[in-house]
């Protein structure tokens, strides 16, 4: 418990000195670089949200101590200015469209993906040098060499241009209104297999290599050995007494990967069309919307380092080694 | 078959395959267990005592395979025997001990969990009845009942190998497989587990095999004592006998660097040399590159074992003309 408080403890610190560094770089660039990025938005914004801008990122022209103040209390108020690219709509609002869309097309993909990526390198450890486990590494790795978005374009093409069984772009049906009718969810569903399914694809062959090999370093272990002398079942001790050690140094890697979740898989959401942190970064980009920029960089940020933390509590709840500290 | 022996051995042979050939790290081992008996196993790192120990459950996995022999325990062939048949041979008959307290517990499960899953596995008792027996078993060999529910990193060595006899002896087995029981600890700690295998041996009329490279430590205990050398058995003879009259020459060298039980503990270090690589051993006596007493006839011909003495058989040339 004083481990993980101690841990939380340094997240918070890091928070605080990427907000600062957040408040600070800008300021550290020679001239105005604050004026000069407010020129550009002159003629698109007007004067009062040009103000509000300012205010959000305590550009006011007082000390910089006050400034310092203005930008922190703006930012736990959760106020990140106004979006350029979506004006009128506040940052806050625009970035959570994307995040609810992101967190569910990358989160569950990167589950999905760690889930059975791990199982099969489970089973594929487990029944080394069989039939299974010399195909199916390889072929997912064949598969995972490949970049990403191509992936994604070919089975856009394949499903949703030569089959048209599935839809081609954007999250939902354009005729559909958000709720929670079964329409729209099942709309949902068939938008996101495809892009779900090409970030699976490329992702599983990794996490099952992992989990093989961990995975075999634990079978030589002694407790495996003693597991199969007590005449215990083939399904628990593989899964109990090995698959559940060998899980131990992946976690790490899942949680790095749920971390960079809010970040977007930028150009499967660039093929899809898909509303997502990605697409709202390139948006963002595109128009030089630095407000929704920097909105997009703090959530990233701050799902990393949530993430590190989940993975402490993740590592406290299966490693009971880290319990004492 | 209540003549049969507890354990019969004969002609034991495991490989290990590795991309340079199979090693065979035991080759024709033979040796009798009767009940009640224990028996010391001794030999240098790497000798093939374990391998000997896990071939026995058939417990060793890739990449080593038994490539000939047969064991019988009770005159049930092990070899022969189904998965679902060893399955439950396997602890209920005969159990293990192993080397390293450290890595025999998984470190994830609790103590109670890794003793408790056992007795459900072969005895179909309730968990509350498991953990009734954990706990008596953990009094049994002195620890607190109340460690059910710690993990083994919260153990001391000691304590963890204590653990390790009280799983061991969880379902009564007839025969125990004590692999290097002690060579982890340290040597006051060393001394109290063996006093509580000593004691438990007679409170429960155990059956042991016993191994260890440590001759002070076997002599302690064992009834008979077979020696392994490069994973043939070289020597077998009752305590007393082999301590009175060696006769190989490597089982004379084992013995001279060892002083007396009353005396220090040594290791065995007292013969010049290392054991051969087995993926090239030598034409005749494996021994003969250490041996101070080779003639030409060992570095052609391999010595058999042949009983020398009664109760007593021994593999080299000089006692088996
Ligand atoms: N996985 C393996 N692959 C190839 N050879 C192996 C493997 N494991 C063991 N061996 C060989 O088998 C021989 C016997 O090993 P084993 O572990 O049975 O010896 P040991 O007498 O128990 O030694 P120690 O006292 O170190 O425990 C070793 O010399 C080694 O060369
Ligand atoms: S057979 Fe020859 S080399 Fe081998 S132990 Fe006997 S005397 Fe020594
Ligand atoms: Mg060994």
């Amino acid at each position: 418990m004083r481990y993980l408080l101690r841990q939380l403890g340094l997240y918070v610190l890091a928070a605080w000195a990427s907000l600062t560094l957040n408040f600070i770089v800008p300021r550290l660039a020679p001239g105005d670089p604050a004026s000069a990025m407010f020129a550009r938005y002159k003629g698109q914004l007007q004067p009062e949200a040009l103000a509000a801008l300012r205010e959000a990122f305590g550009f006011t022209g007082g000390p910089l101590h006050e400034q310092y103040a203005a930008y922190l209390a703006h930012l736990f108020r959760g106020d990140l200015g106004v979006s350029v690219a979506y004006f009128p709509a506040k940052v806050t609002d625009v970035l959570a469209m994307g995040l609810g869309w992101t967190a569910l097309l990358t989160g569950s993909s990167v589950v999905v993906a760690f889930a059975l990526g791990s199982l099969l390198g489970v089973v594929a450890a487990w029944r080394r040098g069989s039939a299974f486990d010399a195909t199916l590494p390889p072929l997912l790795v064949f598969l995972g060499a490949f970049p990403y978005f191509w992936l994604a374009m070919m089975l856009l093409y394949g499903f949703g241009f030569t089959l048209d069984a599935l839809p081609l772009r954007h999250a939902y049906e354009d005729t559909l209104a958000p709720s929670l009718s079964f329409a729209f969810v099942a709309s949902v569903a068939e938008h996101l297999l495809l892009p779900a399914t090409s970030i699976v694809l490329a992702s599983v062959g990794g996490w099952m290599l992992s989990m093989r090999s961990s995975m075999i370093g634990v079978l030589a272990e002694d407790y495996v050995t003693m597991a199969h002398a007590k005449g215990l079942s083939p399904l628990r001790i593989m899964f109990h007494y090995a698959a559940r050690n060998a899980l131990l140094p992946n976690v790490t890697g899942f949680g790095m990967a749920l971390g960079f979740v809010l970040g977007g898989s930028l150009l499967t959401e660039i093929v899809f069309s898909y509303p997502g942190q990605g697409y709202l970064l390139v948006q963002a980009v595109r128009s030089q919307d630095y407000p929704l920029m920097q909105g997009i960089f703090l959530t990233i940020t701050m799902a990393v380092l949530a993430a590190n933390f989940l993975v402490d509590v993740l590592y406290v709840w299966l490693d009971p080694r880290t319990r004492g500290r | 078959m209540p003549s049969a022996p507890l354990l019969s051995v004969e002609d034991l042979v495991v490989e290990y395959q590795t991309p340079s050939g199979p090693v065979r790290a035991v080759d024709a081992v033979s040796f009798v267990l009767e009940r009640g008996e224990v028996l010391g196993l001794v030999g240098e790192s790497g000798s093939g005592k374990s391998t000997v120990a896990q071939a026995l459950a058939r417990i060793l996995g890739p990449p080593a395979i038994i490539t000939g022999g047969r064991v019988l325990f009770e005159g049930n062939d092990v070899l022969a025997m189904t998965e679902d048949e060893l399955r439950r041979f396997r602890w209920r008959k005969m159990s293990f001990v192993l080397q390293s307290a450290m890595n025999a517990l998984s470190p994830v499960l609790t103590i109670g969990d890794q003793i408790i899953d056992v007795l459900v596995t072969h005895e179909r008792t309730t968990t509350r009845a498991a953990r009734e027996r954990a706990a008596h078993l953990l009094e049994l060999v002195g620890i607190d009942p109340a460690r059910l529910a710690s993990h083994p990193h919260e153990l001391s060595g000691g304590m963890r190998q204590r653990v390790g006899i009280a799983l061991a002896l969880a379902l009564d087995p007839p025969l125990v497989i004590m692999d290097e029981p002690t060579t982890a600890l340290d040597v006051v700690v060393q001394h109290e587990v063996l006093s509580k295998i000593a004691e438990l041996k007679e409170k429960l009329g155990l059956s042991v095999l016993f191994i260890t490279h440590d001759m002070s430590i076997v002599s302690q205990f064992a009834t008979r004592i077979g020696v392994l050398y490069a994973g043939r058995l070289v020597e077998m003879a009752p305590t007393r006998e082999l301590f009175r009259a060696p006769r190989h020459p490597y089982t004379k060298g084992l013995l001279g660097s060892f002083v007396s039980i009353h005396g220090p503990r040594r290791r065995l270090a007292g013969i010049p040399g290392s054991p051969p690589d087995l993926r090239r051993l030598p034409a005749g006596c494996a021994f003969r590159a250490r041996c101070a007493e080779a003639t030409d006839r060992c570095a052609t011909e391999a010595p058999v074992l042949r009983v020398i003495a009664e109760d007593h058989p021994t593999a080299c040339h000089l006692v088996s003309p």
